[in-house]
């Protein structure tokens, strides 16, 4: 049996459970999966008809540029345009990698609850991708879930995230840099986490109502005893890391991600997210000039070109290639309008797309738009367009995800997974 | 809406749950009231088996650090202490680097500081959107057009004197709304020529009538106009108008506050009155409050204050807070007999009363079903912070400014309003790692200059472990810090710890004190309450 027909016997068996016959055992909530998954966020709303939808450059509606051309690498089409090269060197090496979920349906404009969706599937409540992924892992990671920058919600697995910050916080507070003449000594830290660890042993023992804070607790410590091992070989960024936010336009979003190809490397992380800021910091939100999403746009991939040659050159512990286990997944809180407005830009537009690089079915995009851009069905097991299929939301790209990290999505929402996207 | 839901809903099974001892009981107390630990001798008071509680929450919510509490407790809410505005210190000519955290705190606290202040001086709630009157400090009265009621100039703007709040009046002729005539407020949630109050018409629904537009999903499917002509969508197709039909009326009575360029500091400081009518012209809709017309956003205030929603929100807000979960189908009882007491004066402490003396808030774990967070609350960065700070009287700052409140405030598991929205239920690494060098930190200051606060000023950081007075010392730092007896075990395991660093230090009783206590700050019975 595949991973697809397993997927599919899973969510049969769900839906057979949800329907009061519970004939089959429910799926462990633990993932065998060691898939590593790196989210790039681009904050703002991108414009997805400048890269991924090929279909909107017929559609009367849709404003794009003069010379902008599908083009089509093995099967696969994009949206080219040579204010924008670094697209397609990018996908001239790894279309064949590359997976784009087009016309999934945000069902909101704002950006905000926008994010929300696009990074749990839900408007209110409820954990985001990464963190549930980073919580299920077959083993206990120093940091579950690396939050670099860009939006986290999690309350219910908060005990996976461990914040960066972006002003080296973390690295200020591992070096003890904040405490005025303190040097605390490794010693005495040693004393204390032992004397921690068997009060919260003792507090398990005689409260097991509480288990889950308890637990939390314990955990953390461990992993934080954990990462202090672990600092000779990462190196945080600091402070001075951020002294020219900002002023360097050409910075991508490299700049964050080394960290989690660190943390990737040593085996220290499942899940990690950085923000894309745009060209010159200036976010994708490009309500007064729609030509600024050109630089957006090539920025990105030139990001991911770097991203992409770091996860083929740079091995985890057991000396395989990161690239192997890696799961890039691009995305954007909704898309832009399909018409120029009256400032030259596009305002938002609860459509758009996002692309998932590794472990997935490459070279291939699933969904579309149709003639009034919006999504068009889609059917889940093959992941062709199909009249009358599921419209594709953000809670089908999570779930996805979760199936490829071996999770069964129904544990956590009620949406199924796209398995026609699964190897 | 959630009032009717609440209502058909039939109540989940709920098992009784033991209650919290007198002594974790006054401490949640404390720290959910006063935001830090109770002193000791008020553990003292209620080591007996029969305890009145109501003239002890009574006098908590009496504490003027109550009022303080509850701005960083409506800034969980409300999202206005962010980090950084659209218009920033050096626009008024103030040091761009060293006015950064005191500016952004200053405009984030204004509505937060009139809410805390109506609520803990028993003014009626109603007042926080319908007042003239808020409260302001030396810099807002320095930059905005603001005046203190009492008639006395500001001092020049100065970092170190802003937490003086005093009441004060705009002069710009800008409606009595309270809050909603804040700058702090719409500064918090900008608009623009294409928004045009949206934004801020649904943000008033959701935090003043739990009511949230955005958790409506729009299906563009039914919307003939929606890709040729958007203003056309929004007044006709009814797809949209699900939404729209009674937004864009509340967005239309705004316009005084809607700013023609969003960076300008001068358009953002100052009302606009010759812009009220702006709203009918370019929306093409009447202002008006669910369907009941209104003349000008004054109206609007009025029309708030005695709407039912009004009510049953804030009630809901403030058992989410104590309760630190979401409210359900069991709470609806409780709700409503919450809602008869505040409706009769619409005092604010009313409600935190009702809540803070119900067999629930006194339990120790979980009812049937529910996350065990119902009996386990993670202190807030406030929390931890102000609870050391009164013990210590030290404050964890670098180059000026607070780190708990700023730089480590979400890795401590709070909610900096921008990429954080939500409170930090579990422990977590990053809390985790704030935790031990707060504690460290706090624990060092005290080695050096004692501790000042919570009835342990004759703590001596001399004593070692063969005198006499040292179990007495650890036990008193047991009750104080944790709410908890000092039993044999844990006494023999914090003994044990002691002697350790006492050892490892060169037998120095104030070096084994300060790890000790750096230790007691991060126990697990310190960090849950």
């Amino acid at each position: 049996m595949n991973r697809r027909q397993f997927i599919q016997r899973v969510v049969q068996g769900s839906l057979i459970s949800a329907s009061g016959l519970s004939i089959l055992p429910s799926l462990a909530m633990n993932s065998n999966s060691t898939r590593r998954f790196l989210f790039v966020f681009c904050d703002g709303a991108w414009d997805t008809s400048m890269v991924f939808a090929p279909e909107m450059l017929q559609n009367y509606y849709v404003h794009t540029g003069s010379d902008d051309v599908e083009t089509n690498l093995g099967g696969f089409s994009f949206v080219d345009n040579s204010n924008r090269p670094e697209v397609r060197r990018f996908f001239e090496q790894w279309a064949d990698q590359c997976l784009v979920i087009n016309g999934l349906d945000f069902e909101t404009v704002a950006h905000d609850r926008a994010k929300r969706i696009l990074m749990t599937g839900s408007p209110v409540g409820t954990d985001d991708w990464g963190a549930i992924i980073g919580a299920h892992a077959p083993q206990m990671y120093t940091a579950p879930h690396l939050l670099l920058s860009g939006p986290n919600y999690a309350t219910q697995f908060s005990n996976a995230i461990l914040r960066v910050g972006e002003d080296g916080e973390l690295s200020r507070l591992l070096s003890g840099q904040d405490q005025l003449s303190i040097t605390p000594t490794r010693d005495h830290e040693d004393l204390v986490s032992k004397y921690l660890r068997q009060r919260t042993e003792d507090s398990i023992a005689v409260n097991t109502r509480a288990e889950n804070f308890l637990q939390d607790f314990k955990r953390s410590h461990t992993q934080l005893e954990g990462l202090k091992a672990q600092m000779g070989s990462i190196r945080l960024p600091t402070a001075d890391d951020g002294d020219d936010f900002g002023y360097d336009c050409m910075e991508t979003f490299m700049g964050q991600a080394q960290l989690a190809l660190d943390f990737f490397e040593n085996d220290l992380t499942r899940c990690a997210i950085v923000q894309d800021e745009g060209f010159c910091n200036m976010r994708w939100d490009s309500h007064g000039d729609y030509f600024e999403q050109n630089w957006h746009y090539d920025l990105l991939f030139l990001g991911l070109q770097q991203l992409m040659e770091e996860l083929q050159t740079r091995t985890n512990i057991h000396g395989v290639p990161l690239i192997e286990d890696t799961t890039v997944v691009v995305c954007s809180e909704m898309s832009r309008h399909p018409s120029l407005n009256e400032m030259g830009g596009k305002h938002h537009w609860p459509v758009g797309s996002a692309m998932i690089i590794g472990g997935v079915q490459g070279g291939r995009t699933i969904g579309g738009y149709n003639g009034q851009v919006l999504g068009r069905g889609v059917d889940l097991n093959s992941g062709d367009l199909f009249e009358g299929g599921v419209k594709l939301k953000p809670e089908h790209l999570g779930a996805t995800l979760l199936a490829m990290a071996d999770l069964d999505p129904m544990d956590f929402g009620t949406a199924k997974p796209i398995t026609g996207a699964l190897l | 809406m959630i009032w009717l839901l609440l209502s058909c809903v039939v109540p989940e099974q709920s098992v009784d749950s033991p209650p919290l001892s007198n002594t974790r009981l006054l401490r949640r107390m404390s720290l959910d009231i006063r935001g830090h630990l109770p002193a000791l001798e008020e553990y003292e008071m209620v080591q007996q088996t029969d305890v009145d509680w109501e003239p002890i929450v009574v006098e908590m919510l009496e504490s003027p650090e109550f009022e303080e509490h509850l701005v960083h407790r409506f800034g969980d809410l409300w999202h206005t202490r962010v980090d950084e505005f659209d218009i920033v210190a050096d626009d008024f000519n103030l040091d761009p680097y060293e006015w950064w955290f005191p500016f952004a705190r200053s405009i984030g606290e204004e509505p937060l500081r009139w809410m805390a202040h109506v609520a803990a001086n028993d003014k009626s709630w109603k007042e926080i959107v319908t007042s003239d009157t808020l409260l302001a400090n030396d810099l807002l009265v320095n930059i905005f057009p603001v005046d203190y009621v009492d008639g006395t100039e500001p001092e020049a703007p100065n970092v170190n004197t802003l937490s003086t709040w005093k009441e004060s009046k705009y002069h710009d002729g800008r409606p009595p709304v309270g809050i909603l005539s804040t700058n702090g407020l719409w500064w918090r949630f900008p608009t623009d020529s294409f928004n045009m109050n949206r934004t801020r018409a649904a943000m008033i629904t959701k935090m003043l009538l739990c009511d949230d537009y955005l958790a409506r999903p729009i299906d563009f499917t039914a919307s003939a106009n929606i890709i040729e002509n958007t203003e056309t969508a929004i007044r006709e197709d009814p797809s949209c108008l699900t939404c729209h039909a009674s937004l864009d009326p509340l967005s239309s009575a705004m316009f005084g506050f809607w700013w023609i360029e969003r960076y300008n500091p001068l358009e953002a400081t100052y009302y606009h009155p010759e812009r009220e009518l702006m709203g009918m012209e370019m929306m093409s809709v009447s202002p008006a409050w669910f369907g009941t017309p209104v003349t000008g956003f004054a109206e609007v205030g009025e029309q708030i204050a005695n709407d039912i929603r009004f009510h049953q929100c804030t009630i809901r807000q403030s058992m989410e807070m104590l309760y630190q979960r979401p409210i359900k189908a069991k709470d609806f009882a409780q709700a409503t007999e919450i809602l008869d007491v505040f409706s009769a004066a619409y005092q604010y402490k009313s409600i935190w009363k009702s809540i803070l003396l119900s067999k629930e808030y006194r339990s120790v774990s979980p009812t049937n079903g529910a996350p065990d967070t119902e009996g386990d609350r993670m202190l807030s960065p406030y929390q931890a912070e102000h609870s050391l700070r009164v013990l210590t009287g030290y404050i964890w700052k670098s180059q000026g400014f607070e780190l708990m409140d700023i730089d480590y405030r979400t890795m401590a598991g709070g909610i900096d309003g921008f990429q954080t929205f939500e409170r930090q239920y579990y422990p977590n690494l990053s809390s985790t790692v704030v935790l031990e060098r707060l504690s460290q930190a706090h624990g060092h200051f005290a080695s050096l200059n004692g501790l000042v606060g919570s009835g342990l000023d004759a703590f001596d950081f001399g004593i070692s472990f063969q005198d006499p007075e040292f179990s007495a010392q650890l036990t008193e730092l047991r009750l104080v810090l944790h709410g908890k007896e000092a039993d044999q075990q844990w006494l023999g395991q914090t003994l044990e710890l002691w002697i350790q660093v006492y050892d490892a230090s060169g037998q120095s009783p104030q070096t084994a004190w300060e790890v000790v206590l750096g230790a007691l700050f991060q126990d697990i019975d310190f960090v849950r309450y």
